[in-house]
């Protein structure tokens, strides 16, 4: 007996450790089938996702003999992780959403991304189709390793009806903008929206300021080429300006500890007058003020060397093909049929601005993304956010440093220091 | 049976798989670690060696390592001194009620069942600047002058967290002393009491020798615990305004996940460890425990 209960308890055992075996799945039967793995975050606000979920869809119905696999569970720093893990995992993605610029170039320099040159060069028709700036925040090198969705645009964001009722209208010279931030304050209004707790949210009217001061010369030599320093001239005024807004009134107190969806809240409520944001915003912002909301950008300043018309643009969320896809064909297929022009018009219609030269009727899109379109147009000069050119390590340490400015830091000691910073991460 | 059980060999074959699992979660993951700090690497292409290169930077070049060092000192020291002696106080309250005793152990210990996430953004909603219970309070009392924004200001971000954590995990080690003191004998007490010993004086010569083996397991665990820190810190201040309240904990998430620079993040975990391993053997040798027996 104690026998027999000892070869049943060692079976046992065995035969639950080799339970793991068999939870392989059954790879014969998709021989016909075409199997595509597409990754992209997943956010619930993001009208992206719907879009993108609705591509699948329709390009499945249309090809029987395409199955597509979506990832789609994490967002922002998470779906950094997700997409890294998956790639050192050696897993094929057939396609992906990834970031542009510095927070693209490891992944294009690491060959994980298909190099999209031979396929433009096939289908002329289709390249003539994408906007040209855009593409330069994906190559690299003379390859072009993605396509960016989206052009968002950072500007100030407005309620025109609290404008209204403190008297005051779209600012056009900079005397007017600093008006308008008073006279907002008396009518008991906040007058710019601001939940610091995400740092680089403050970061956007700094740079706008040196901008207006400096022009897009400093902009390019120093954050872009490293040839001149943050102590410079420009860099120092844009933070005394922006503390001379602070003396205004033109933020809540304590606006470094408020949370970012705060600040946001602010502005959806009426409670805000102005906010500082990007273009992906705006559907939600259109949504809770509709004909209410207005934007405009930052008007020039009288001895500064910038313009309102110089914006800040970034080409976001774009779309790439993993080189070690198993279908590259397929994938390019499938990355077309997102990039034509009725799949464009349908993520028009959501708000965003995209990147093809996809006509739009005015009925189409809501009223606010037609304007910030056209001042597109009208642009003279863009500038990316500057966090996302200057990679992942240093874009960090310089959000990080402009929240010194809201605290009323010595603006000089501030920027010394992030100088010795930048120094040191290159 | 009892045969079978005494067979090496049979003994050895049924810890297999919980060896096995150990053995690829723990021990092999830090051989790794150990080696990928030797290494450059962005995780999407290969490591490259780079030797110590990796620890000359972080230890010359850093901004943030000095600062995120003395941080994590300064958490584990505060909260030793913030949870020990308050939840030895307690304890020793409670063993003094006659009745509820248990109803107040039971409400001091429900903290540490919640989640380190959802007592965190609790108490970012009590650290709020403009509406949160504590300015309010002080409001409330006239006594503006004291409020601050607790979690963005640079002096008080950190002991902000500390005090956080330490109101989470008190009753832990309080509930630890309570055992510890549970099982003195009450004719000691009744003795001291016949003598003419006040209660603090019972407390000082009966109570804390022998509970301070107790108190040595407590100590240690905090110290172990805090140098580790990650989650609280990261919830409420992501390492503070300006990384004034940043942990080295908090460098190895950033510069790892966030920046993908893995050899680097994981030369602070080694560095990390080296630290928690000579600091916990410090106490454990500082620490002397002679037997008290009354």
């Amino acid at each position: 007996m104690k026998k027999g209960m000892t070869l049943a308890l060692l079976t046992a055992v065995i035969l639950s450790m080799c339970f793991p075996l068999f939870a392989g799945g059954n790879t014969e039967s998709e021989a016909e089938q075409k199997k595509l793995v597409f990754m992209f975050p997943y956010d619930a606000n993001s009208p992206m996702t719907l879009w993108y979920q609705e591509n699948v869809e329709l390009y499945e119905q249309a090809h029987p003999d395409v199955k597509i696999d979506i990832i789609s569970s994490s967002t922002g720093d998470e779906y950094l992780t997700q997409v890294t893990t998956k790639m050192a995992s050696g897993d094929p993605i057939d396609l992906m959403q990834g970031w542009t610029l510095a927070r693209m170039e490891p992944f294009a320099e690491a060959g994980r991304l298909m190099d999209l040159v031979p396929a433009f060069e096939d289908d002329p028709e289709f390249r003539s189709f994408l906007q040209d700036d855009p593409l330069s925040a994906t190559t690299f090198d003379g390859g072009v390793y993605g396509i960016p969705l989206e052009l968002a645009v950072e500007a100030i964001f407005y309620n025109k009806a609290i404008f209204r009722e403190a008297g005051v209208d779209v600012p056009t010279t900079y005397a007017e903008f600093l008006d308008v931030i008073t006279a907002v304050r008396d009518a008991g209004y906040i007058p710019i929206g601001l939940g610091n707790s995400e740092p680089w949210i403050g970061t956007i009217p700094y740079m706008m300021l040196v901008e207006r001061i400096g022009g897009l010369e400093s902009y390019e030599r120093t954050v872009m080429n490293g040839e001149g320093s943050w102590t410079d001239a420009p860099f120092v005024e844009g933070a005394k300006e922006l503390q001379r807004w602070i003396e205004l009134g033109a933020f809540e107190p304590n606006v470094n500890g408020i949370p970012a969806v705060e600040g946001i809240a602010r502005f959806n409520n009426g409670e805000a007058a102005m906010f500082f944001m990007g273009s992906w915003s705006m559907p939600t912002f259109y949504e809770e003020l509709g004909d209410d909301l207005g934007v405009f950008n930052l008007p020039t300043m009288e001895d500064g060397k910038g313009s309102a018309d110089h914006w800040l643009i970034i080409p976001n969320q774009a779309l790439s093909i993993g080189s070690n896809s198993k279908h590259p064909d397929v994938a390019v297929d499938f990355l077309k049929f997102m990039l034509s022009p009725e799949r464009q018009e349908e993520l028009a219609k959501s708000g965003l601005i995209v990147t093809t030269k996809v006509e739009l009727s005015a009925d189409d899109i809501n009223p606010i993304q037609a304007e910030i379109i056209e001042s597109l147009a009208r642009a003279t000069g863009a500038m990316y956010p500057w966090d996302v050119p200057m990679g992942n390590a240093l874009g960090a340490e310089l959000n990080n440093a402009t929240v010194n400015f809201y605290d009323g830091a010595d603006p000089m000691k501030v920027l010394a220091d992030f100088q010795r910073i930048s120094e040191m991460e290159r | 049976m009892d045969k079978m059980l005494r067979n090496p060999y049979t003994i050895a074959f049924f810890i297999t798989p919980a060896f096995l699992l150990f053995l690829f979660v723990i021990p092999i993951p830090i051989f790794q670690t150990f080696f990928y700090s030797l290494t450059s690497w962005n995780v999407i292409s290969d490591p490259t060696w780079i030797g110590l290169d990796n620890y000359r930077q972080l230890f010359t070049q850093d901004p943030h390592f000095v600062k995120a060092l003395i941080n994590t000192f300064i958490f584990a020291l505060g909260s030793f001194l913030l949870q020990i002696p308050f939840a030895f106080l307690i304890a020793n309250l409670l063993l003094r009620l006659k009745r509820f005793t248990g109803v107040f152990r039971s409400i001091f210990f429900f903290p540490c069942l919640l989640s380190a996430t959802a007592v965190s953004l609790l108490w970012r909603f009590i650290y709020h600047p403009n509406m949160g219970l504590i300015n309010s309070a002080l409001n409330f009392l006239s006594l503006e002058g004291l409020t601050k924004s607790w979690l963005s200001n640079p002096n008080t971000a950190l002991y902000a967290v500390m005090i956080t954590v330490a109101w989470q995990w008190f009753g832990y080690h309080m509930v630890i002393f309570m055992t510890g003191a549970s099982s003195i004998p009450k004719e000691l007490y009744e003795c001291a009491d016949l003598e003419g010993a006040t209660g603090w004086q019972s407390v000082r010569y009966i109570t804390f020798p022998l509970v301070k083996s107790f108190i040595k397991i407590s100590t240690v665990l905090i110290t172990a615990s805090s140098i580790k820190a990650f989650d609280s810190i990261y919830i409420l201040t992501g390492g503070g305004p300006n990384n004034a309240s940043t942990v080295l904990a908090l460098q190895m998430y950033n510069r790892a996940f966030k920046q993908m620079k893995y050899g680097y993040g994981s030369a602070i975990s080694v560095l990390l460890m080296i630290v928690a391993i000579v600091i916990v053997t410090i106490l454990q040798k500082a620490i002397k425990i002679e037997e008290v027996t009354y």
